[in-house]
């Protein structure tokens, strides 16, 4: 089927949301080009499933493709409306399984050596659609924070090594009460500016017991009885004759909430959100830290939060392969300077990804050795490879940094 | 150690001086610093006793064993702060060896195309996961072709799971697996004997290691060892009581170890039983423990570097200490790849998909036959070059490849 046959009947498998959405731009979708539609319809599909950030994003998005005439939407698609789809995926039910489609197209243009093309088109068409899509500026300055290095007596190496030359270096934090101001800080900002995961607290282990009003949160601990479940699916599934990683991934991916036992009464769009961490995530079933790196950078990639303060925890080590055949239950033990180490990586990575996202000269991010006197804070107003011995604990070092 | 900071910071830019030859100064100095000047002077020694040994030998009697790493960046090893995790390297090898600091990956970084791509001379755009041949023929087709060689005299040993049997030989016209190399995977040898015990309930009491040993060859005695992907002897259905005594020793020297138990552990020791036994003329191995890389945990990534070190240092070792190699032998080691840059949209060091100098930009050393003077080559080289270079070192009629032989190291 081709995008100009589509009609409004079609959607009738999507959730109310998105169903409303595509027929409001049925016009539009029966313009674009069958190597691009998809793509979009995956997002469409998914649009009662979406954080705030998303839907806006994917509501500019339509609403710019909607403003162009025929002719601009031509200029604009022709990368796209050239690349080559077989006959196979022209007749496939995209409409309905639009992920299955776009994982089919990229394994058909690379096997047709159009996949360099296509990434390309991709990248031009995201740059020119951001440059069309004025943003609205945010209500604060973004605040991330790294809590890392949990349960750790002492540590000689350099921590921050890669963030040092972007702030300034702390060494004489006063670590009393550290947590809780950090999250008294969090939830402070959540009450000044209260919007619908905006404000995020994730834990690599147990969530600290202090509350945070208005703040999202998602822990390591609570999804145990879903990682469980999982392993349990993947084990079953990796069983079955033919069973590769490709075939595992699709799997994976039709699974649903309730599938992975999840709670039918929990939050849907966040418990979509845990489900994906845990499916197309590697290795955030098995690490904590691993976990709470991949969920810093899919809420920053997907909900955009103002406010995102993850804490590592101790993961397991890494258990020898003889531990594995004998399967002695002693991975129990965890790895707590490796945890460190991955953590002080992951810390990195989620200033990274803060970065990427609107308002980035205005935003702020903090990194705590947990218990410790060391501390590396990044931000407009603050020097950038320096230390600093000002003795100070994380509230103070928290406004000082928010200048 | 500070001069070899200096050079490899040089090469990491990019911006070095050509020095074929070792013509700077300073580098100079360093390797007579660093004790190379022995090593020199053993060289001379080392291609007599190579040129004695010839008429022996199929070809050129020369021996080659490749080590392949998996995925490694240059700012975890060859840079200012990667030196430490590969110190055995650094210190044991480098020293002697011809050093290409710039040796691209222009193919698919991925496993199973890029390893046939360096086995092949030619970048290969075969299925990820080893489903179809490499579809050029492989460095142990020619060797065996072309040289009617045995085939006990060609191996690739592997810790990758990417990897299958048919990286062993090509679908090309003419040649193909009744050419191709004894492929064994010891880490899916581990992995059988997990799934074996857990399902038979005997887990509970294996907590010794010779217990282990014992699971580890009941899975080895398996119906069928190619259910294991590997490929051995014109895979027939029995396991080659010869290569079964191999392996149960290299079992025996993984398990009794006291050191780390890893899957490049085991690949290791398969890899030293075979030179042993077999002494194989060409040689190919496949270390992974880096790859943990992919499941998030950079700790576990650098470890698997550091495994990685030593267990190279350990091979040069045997090669050294074998007769069947002294001084008829040239290894070479180098990455399959990098991995993503931090902050690319692919996660960074997780994975090796981005199509940039941080996943194609990778390293190589040789050492050992080949290696007339110690060198670092600052010229640009690319993977596929590799074939071509150890086919003119083994004698072997040249491939039709897209790599260019490399002309510092000869036979």
């Amino acid at each position: 089927m081709q995008p100009r046959d589509l009609q409004a009947e079609q959607f009738g498998k999507y959730p109310p949301q998105a169903r409303q959405v595509a027929a409001a731009h049925l016009q539009l979708l029966r313009q674009l080009p069958i190597g691009f539609l998809p793509s979009l319809l995956r997002q469409v599909k998914e649009y009662d499933f979406k954080f705030p950030a998303e839907r806006a994003s994917i509501d500019r998005e339509l609403t710019c493709l909607s403003a162009l005439s025929a002719p601009q939407l031509a200029e604009w698609f022709k990368g796209f409306e050239a690349l080559k789809i077989s006959p196979a995926l022209e007749r496939f039910d995209w409409v309905n399984a639009p992920s299955q489609f776009v994982e089919q197209q990229s394994a058909y243009l690379w096997s047709t050596h159009q996949l360099d093309a296509f990434r390309d088109t991709a990248t031009a068409y995201g740059a020119r659609l951001r440059g069309d899509t004025p943003t609205e500026p945010l209500p604060m300055r973004r605040l991330g924070i790294a809590v890392i290095g949990q349960e750790v007596a002492s540590y000689d190496e350099e921590l921050f090594h890669n963030l040092r030359p972007h702030g300034t270096y702390f060494h004489q934090i006063r670590p009393e009460g550290g947590l809780d101001l950090l999250l008294g800080a969090v939830a402070e900002r959540a009450k000044q500016s209260p919007q619908p995961y905006a404000h995020w607290y994730v834990d690599g282990g147990e969530s600290a017991a202090v509350e945070t009003p208005g703040v999202t949160r998602v822990s390591y601990k609570s999804l145990e009885g879903t990682r469980t479940a999982l392993l349990n699916f993947m084990q079953e599934q990796i069983q079955k004759p033919g069973m590769g990683p490709e075939e595992l991934r699709t799997r994976l991916a039709e699974l649903e909430p309730r599938d992975a036992g999840m709670d039918a009464a929990a939050d849907p769009v966040l418990s979509r959100f845990e489900l994906k961490l845990l499916t197309e995530g590697s290795g955030t079933q098995i690490f904590s830290t691993t976990f709470a790196q991949w969920t810093a950078r899919e809420a920053l990639r997907r909900a955009q939060p103002l406010t995102l303060l993850v804490r590592f925890a101790p993961r397991q080590r890494q258990r020898p392969m003889n531990e594995l055949l004998a399967n002695t239950q002693t991975d129990a033990a965890a790895d707590l300077i490796g945890s460190l180490v991955d953590a002080d990586m992951g810390a990195y990575y989620h200033w990274i990804n803060q970065q990427r996202l609107d308002g980035a000269n205005e935003a702020v991010f903090i990194a705590w050795f947990e218990g410790h006197n060391q501390a590396i804070a990044v931000g407009p107003t603050l020097a950038r490879g320096v230390q600093s011995g000002s003795a100070m604990d994380l509230g103070q070092l928290m406004k000082f940094a928010m200048g | 150690m500070e001069k070899i900071r200096q050079i490899v910071t040089q090469g990491g830019d990019g911006g070095g001086v050509p020095c074929a030859g070792l013509v700077d100064g300073s580098k100079r100095n360093f390797l007579r610093g660093a004790g190379l000047v022995a090593a020199g002077a053993m060289l001379p020694h080392l291609n007599l006793a190579a040129a004695q040994d010839k008429q022996a030998m199929p070809g050129s009697g020369h021996k080659v064993v490749v080590v392949i790493v998996g995925g490694v960046r240059r700012a975890e090893t060859f840079s200012r702060e990667g030196l430490e995790n590969i110190p055995h390297i650094v210190s044991d090898l480098f020293p002697r060896s011809v050093f290409y600091p710039h040796a691209r990956n222009e193919g698919v970084t991925a496993h199973f195309n890029a390893i046939s791509s360096i086995l092949t001379g030619n970048w290969q755009r075969v299925d990820d996961w080893g489903k179809l041949a490499p579809t050029s023929p492989t460095l142990f087709e020619q060797f065996r072709k072309d040289l009617h060689v045995g085939s006990s005299d060609a191996w690739i040993v592997a810790s990758n799971k990417a990897l299958t049997s048919q990286i062993g030989a090509s679908s090309a016209s003419g040649y193909g697996p009744a050419y191709g190399a004894n492929v064994v995977f010891p880490k899916q040898l581990m992995l059988q004997a997990v799934v074996d015990a857990m399902r038979s309930g005997r887990s509970a009491n294996m907590a010794d290691r010779a217990k282990v040993e014992a699971e580890l060859e009941t899975a080895l005695e398996g119906s069928n060892y190619e259910g294991l992907g590997w490929n051995i002897f014109d895979a027939a259905e029995q396991l080659d009581p010869r290569v079964a005594g191999s392996i149960k020793a290299a079992i025996a020297g993984f398990v009794q170890n006291d050191g780390p138990t890893s899957g490049d552990e085991l690949t290791f020791f398969m890899t030293r039983e075979i030179m042993r036994k077999f002494a194989p003329g060409l040689l190919v191995v496949a270390f992974s423990d880096v790859e943990a890389a992919h499941f998030g945990s950079y700790a576990m990534h650098v470890a698997g570097i550091r495994t990685i070190d030593r267990l190279s240092a350990q091979l040069w070792q045997e090669v050294e200490a074998n007769p069947d190699y002294r001084g008829k032998t040239t290894l070479v080691i180098l990455p399959e790849f990098g991995r993503d840059p931090d902050g690319s949209s692919t996660n960074g060091f997780f994975n090796h998909r981005a199509n940039a100098d941080s996943t194609r930009d990778t390293w190589m050393l040789a050492l050992g036959a080949a290696v007339d003077r110690p060198q670092v080559i600052e010229r640009p080289i690319q993977h596929v070059d590799l074939c071509p270079t150890l086919t003119a070192l083994l004698g072997a009629k040249p491939l039709e490849t897209q790599g260019h032989s490399l002309s510092e190291l000869r036979g």
